[in-house]
């Protein structure tokens, strides 16, 4: 009787096992297969124009499906205040994001919050480095070479008696520095003469600045190192009437259709859908692996004109094929 | 290959041999979990294995059905193409003098008839001018449309319908930033100007994503993709097309290009894949289609996993339920086999395990029963030795009748006195041979010879205690003689017969002795022509002991009759023929076996 009863004892312990067993692996089984879409990633741009970052956008949607993430794209409502960036970033991470993706707005101005924010959760720079912190994944082309390149198209396309405007625009964010000094540096050895166009205030309308300014100097040559400058240029000259040649960084909808229409002369533009997928990619991999090897990635930029823009290796970058 | 034929016999004879030890219990749950294990293996792995050519067969059949409907649809956005480059020029070029009508309207019209995917239709001279185009009509500010791609094509191959690559249209003048990719038809028409008749082209701009929502749909399902390519393997259309201008992705597509229509299977970048190729009409183009032969496997491995489990865990029941089964087959034998172990050591109250299914419980009732017989049988030979003893005993006690020995010594006496010394020395030679064969050193099995010499010797004393008043006649035959008897069975019914037959008579009593075989027997008689007895006497002569009036050795019937059968068994014994005034015939039956000092003893006589 005792026997038995230790005997049946043994079968229920065992059957217990085994339906323990099945209920796990059932469990686990369907937890595996909807796992995904649970880590949020945040975009944090710059500017408040979101078709400057359209191709970004797109480059980081796809990261984002390939990868399984939610992404949150987040502008702002003036071009640069690094207040309302700082804002943002600490409302994305209170939100619950599991990554930043940020193209800061003051390389100085947002060190400190970057550098928090990378304590506790995977940053990804885009474009725009921050001072002084070291250790983050920074996804950018060469700003200097693109500096250089614009440079040498200007020296390809014009006489060197020429008078060449460069916009001081934006210069708290270390891209439009390098790029500035790339530009410089091309035209060191060359006889243009040089006028750097500040403005005095922040506040003051860029377009009617520019077109001030080219009303008193009467320079040949515009040249703006970024997309919203660049942009404003085009609006200066809209009234103007192509007195000056444009040349310029970025690759806007309205930069490639003023391109198109000879306004603008040439542009350097930086391959942003790889830098989004990239920068996803990149915060994959640091989430996954937490391995400490950080990097800057170089992306890939192409100089183009009128004349380039239509060759099929240039067209499939600066028209976004899906639309 | 002998030795390995022997070492390999020699393996199965120890594994025989070592199985030969084990329980019956554990031999059941042994070969059942075997039996079970072996058939779930076998079919796991056919099962597997058929699921696994047959999802494959599924995959490849799924892709080809895909690949066909895309193929359609394809097919018909590119007949549509076709259809508005045919109408535009047989219905409208065709039938315009250039010279005094325009085309705009015709072409407006057909354009708004066809919007969905259309975006341009325009024509062009020989020189790259515009002839007419619908909807816009301004083309861009210097530009050379004689050096675009379609225009070129068209023109190399003039009676050709051109179909190209997807790009970006590059021809009129549009304020908003719009730009379109399309894949352009373009073809070499003849314009009619004043009845001159030139070259021109017709290029008819289809939107490229009409040929993308298409494939989106078909890639929105989760196992593998499908994509497009011209002949030459360049990427019309990819579900990851940015990702592959940027370099970030590389596709198979150049050696897709050779493929014939079908499913073949590749390796790039280190997987194994299966395409399936089909090439569109009109064009050249090829939709490929290509499932991750890994990613294919990937997507059922946990439910590989899961059923890997679930056998494990079934096959892991299975032994159990084994173990219970067998336990509930093997337990009852083996309380069973260890009753009978105790039986066999000897455990005298025993109670025999009676349980288990139907076949173990007659078993051990069997036994039981078995072993309650053996405990009688046990019981009776007990008894019977008892028996033996006490009869032997009797015997040996009755020989040294007093009243016999009195009269005996008295008769000696008296020859001595009657100075008979000869006769009185054989009386006492006769009477010390009588007591040496009754005592005869214990033993209780003689010959026939002895047990003859051993009647004589009474005989003769008893013929010289009564003076010859009977004869005596032996008739043994000798071959007899050296078989066996128990002592101790002659003499008594010589004594019955003088006593009880021959003693009253007058004179010529008569007692014959016989030994002769019978039907392989032995029959020893002892005839007398006495007085007989009723057939009542003769009854409980053999029977009942106490109602025999005893005289002589007191040596009863009974006695001798009883010793016989339990030394011979009960076939043997006494038979008793009488009649009275006529005599009285006593036979001995016994078997005949020989006398063999070495090798007989008590018991073995007896036969069962």
């Amino acid at each position: 009787m005792k026997a038995n009863r230790k005997f049946w004892f043994v079968i229920l312990l065992f059957l217990g096992l085994f339906g323990m067993l099945f209920i796990s692996t059932y469990l686990y089984i369907t937890d595996s297969s909807n796992q995904d879409k649970n880590t949020k990633i945040s975009v944090i741009v710059y500017g408040n124009n979101s078709d400057r970052w359209a191709t970004l956008k797109h480059g980081i949607d796809q990261g984002a499906a390939d990868y399984g993430a939610q992404v949150n794209f987040v502008t702002m409502t003036e071009e640069s205040d690094y207040k309302e960036q700082k804002r943002l970033l600490g409302r994305e991470i209170d939100n619950g994001a599991d990554g930043i993706i940020i193209a800061a707005t003051d390389s100085n101005a947002m060190a400190d919050a970057v550098e928090k924010a990378s304590l506790t959760l995977p940053v990804v720079l885009i474009e725009t480095n921050v001072a002084g912190v070291s250790g983050l994944d920074y996804l950018t082309a060469d700003n200097y070479s693109m500096g250089l390149n614009i440079g040498r198209s200007v020296i390809l396309n014009s006489e060197e008696s020429k008078k060449v405007a460069v916009l001081m625009e934006n210069r708290q964010r270390s891209s439009i520095v390098e790029r500035f000094d790339g530009f410089m540096d091309s035209l060191k050895y060359s006889d243009y003469e040089i006028d750097l166009w500040e403005r005095e205030e922040d506040n003051e309308d860029l377009p009617q600045f520019i077109q001030d300014k080219l009303a008193i100097t009467r320079a040949d040559i515009v040249v703006a190192l970024d997309d919203s400058t660049l942009e404003a240029v085009i609006d200066a000259l809209g009234t103007y009437d192509a007195a000056a040649e444009v040349y310029g960084i970025g690759s806007t909808n309205k930069i490639i259709h003023y391109l198109d229409y000879g306004i603008i002369q040439s542009i350097v533009f930086q391959n942003e859908f790889n830098m989004g997928y990239l920068s996803v990619q990149e915060l994959f991999k640091d989430n996954k692996d937490k391995v400490n090897n950080y990097f800057e990635t170089e992306i890939e930029f192409r100089t183009i004109n009128r004349e380039t823009m239509y060759l099929p290796k240039n067209q499939r970058l600066i028209f976004p094929i899906i639309q | 290959m002998g030795a390995k034929i022997n070492s390999f016999h020699r393996t199965i004879h120890r594994i025989a041999k070592y199985f030969k030890k084990k329980s019956i219990q554990f031999m059941l749950s042994i070969s059942f979990s075997l039996v079970a294990l072996l058939g779930m293996v076998f079919m796991g792995v056919t099962i597997y294995s058929r699921s696994v050519s047959s999802m494959k067969e599924m995959t490849i059949e799924n892709n080809e059905q895909l690949i066909e409907q895309v193929n359609l649809n394809l097919n018909m956005y590119l007949r549509n193409m076709m259809r508005i480059s045919n109408t535009t020029y047989y219905s409208v070029i065709k039938r315009v003098d250039l010279s005094k009508e325009t085309l705009d309207k015709e072409m407006n019209l057909l354009y708004e008839a066809n919007r969905d995917n259309l975006v341009s239709i325009a024509c062009f001279r020989e020189k790259g001018s515009l002839v007419a185009a619908a909807p816009l009509d301004n083309l861009k500010r210097g530009l050379d449309v004689s050096e675009q791609d379609w225009f070129v094509e068209a023109n190399r191959e003039i009676e050709n319908l051109h179909f190209s690559t997807p790009h970006v249209q590059n021809l009129f003048h549009d304020s908003s930033f719009n730009y379109h990719w399309v894949i352009s038809l373009s073809r070499v028409v003849e314009l009619t100007s004043n009845g001159h008749i030139s070259r021109g082209i017709l290029l008819v701009d289809m939107n490229f994503s009409g040929i993308e929502q298409l494939f989106t749909q078909v890639n929105s399902s989760n196992s593998g993709y499908v994509y497009l390519i011209d002949g030459n393997g360049e990427i019309i259309y990819h579900p990851k097309q940015s990702l592959l201008i940027s370099k970030l992705l590389q596709e198979n597509n150049m050696p897709a290009a050779t493929y014939q229509d079908g499913t073949h299977e590749e390796v790039f970048e280190g997987e194994n894949r299966m395409v399936t190729v089909r090439t569109v009409g009109y064009t050249g183009w090829k939709i490929v289609s290509v499932t991750k032969t890994d990613e294919f496997f990937m997507s059922y491995y946990q439910t590989r996993l899961f059923t890997l489990i679930i056998i494990a865990l079934t096959i892991l029941l299975i032994i159990f339920a084994n173990q219970f089964v067998s336990y509930l087959i093997g337990n009852p034998i083996k309380k069973l086999d260890d009753s009978v172990k105790d039986l066999e050591f000897g455990k005298l109250d025993l109670n025999i395990y009676i349980g288990g299914s139907y076949e173990i419980q007659h078993l051990g009732r069997t036994i039981k029963s078995m072993v309650q017989q053996m405990h009688q049988l046990m019981d009776e030979i007990v008894i019977e030795q008892e028996k033996k003893r006490k009869s032997e005993f009797d015997a040996l006690q009755s020989q040294i009748n007093p009243h016999f020995l009195y009269n005996t010594l008295d008769s000696i006496v008296w020859m001595v006195e009657s100075e008979q010394y000869e006769a009185a020395t054989s009386m006492v030679t006769a009477l010390a041979n009588l007591f040496r064969i009754s005592l005869n050193k214990g033993k209780n099995i003689i010959t026939i010879r002895e047990e003859i010499e051993h009647a004589k010797n009474y005989l003769y004393i008893q013929k010289l205690r009564y003076k010859n008043r009977f004869e005596v006649t032996f008739a043994i035959d000798p071959e007899i003689y050296d078989c066996c008897t128990i002592k101790l069975i002659v003499q008594p019914l010589i004594e019955n017969a003088i006593y009880h037959g021959v003693e009253f008579m007058d004179g010529d009593g008569e007692i014959t002795i016989k030994g002769y075989v019978k039907e392989n027997d032995i029959y020893i008689d002892v005839i007398d022509n006495g007085l007989g007895m009723p057939e009542e006497t003769v009854k409980y002569l053999l029977t009942d002991d106490t109602r025999v009036h005893k005289k002589g050795s007191g040596i009863g019937l009974g006695n001798i009759h009883q010793r016989i059968q339990l030394y011979f068994g009960k076939r043997y014994g006494l038979e008793i023929e009488s009649e009275l005034d006529e005599g009285t015939t006593v036979h001995i039956h016994l078997p005949q076996v020989f006398y063999d000092n070495r090798t007989i003893k008590e018991d073995e006589v007896r036969e069962s």
